[in-house]
């Protein structure tokens, strides 16, 4: 098929946004059984994915917060509001 | 909301460090961050009768300041006329006339919970990401670090769902060969 990896590399983009028809679906199986190339690009967006949920998790549970000057700016503009 | 609750001042004791973290993990800027939790708890408390109560409240508040960081982004575009063609298709470049693969994409099979930790390899992630084109890489991190769905960003940048995947598309193929050539391919790996 012609222009099959670069349109399948936006396929497999795709299925890591929206959920894929059963026909793009079918097309990517196809297209992964006999080309190991966008396999492999596909593995690597895999891993990808997975780095920046660790790294979403990860900066979830540091410690950072409100530095101080704003939490006592935002204090008083709150009480001059109530 | 019990009396004792009804106090925007206790909200910041107890939202105002979460929040922060919200609007910073968006905006990547201390001193808008803190805005947004300003803008946030402010209009919270103006608007405090239409908290219903079936959601917490920190809930509630993170709604809020969902909107208000989408309209920043949004006047943020108009300001500042971030553009972003379409029509040159910088994907073109991986691939040959007919649209096989240029350069050959490796696997990875890295652990990405040890990839997060080394510091080294943060360096170079974010020196990739530096290198994508200004909307591309604001979509991408929004999608990708700040963990927002897709109709929060197109709500945000003004584009459509077929948009959004374009410039998605295009951020991971970039990413995917830069990470490669330095770090996957093993150059700075140690």
């Amino acid at each position: 098929m012609k222009h099959a990896c670069k349109r399948v590399s936006q396929l497999t983009s795709e299925s890591f946004d929206r959920d894929l028809s059963l026909a793009e679906k079918l097309q990517l199986k196809l297209h992964f059984a006999m080309c190991g190339l966008c396999r492999n690009y596909h593995q690597s967006l895999q891993t990808m994915a997975g780095i920046f949920e660790q790294i979403r998790e990860h900066d979830l549970k540091q410690d950072i917060q409100l530095p101080i000057e704003a939490k006592q700016r935002i204090q008083s503009v709150l009480e001059k509001e109530k | 909301m019990t009396d004792k609750e009804m106090n925007p001042e206790l909200w910041l004791k107890e939202h105002g460090d979460y929040l922060f973290r919200y609007a910073l993990s968006r905006l990547h800027d201390t001193e808008l961050a803190s805005d947004m939790v300003q803008e946030t708890l402010l209009a919270a408390w103006r608007g405090h009768e239409r908290f219903k109560g079936d959601s917490t409240l920190r809930t509630w508040l993170v709604g809020i300041m969902k909107h208000k960081i989408i309209d920043h982004i949004r006047k943020e575009i108009r300001h500042r006329k971030i553009s972003d063609r379409l029509e040159n298709d910088p994907t073109s470049a991986h691939f040959s006339e007919n649209g096989s693969w240029q350069h050959s994409p490796s696997a990875w099979r890295d652990n990405p919970e040890a990839l997060c930790d080394n510091q080294e390899f943060r360096q170079v992630l974010q020196e990739c990401l530096s290198h994508l084109p200004e909307k591309q890489r604001h979509v991408f991190e929004m999608r990708e670090l700040a963990g927002d769905d897709s109709e929060s960003i197109c709500n945000a940048y003004d584009i459509t769902p077929t948009h959004l995947h374009v410039l998605m598309h295009r951020a991971r193929l970039a990413l995917q060969t830069c990470l490669h050539e330095h770090w996957f391919g093993g150059h700075s790996k140690s």
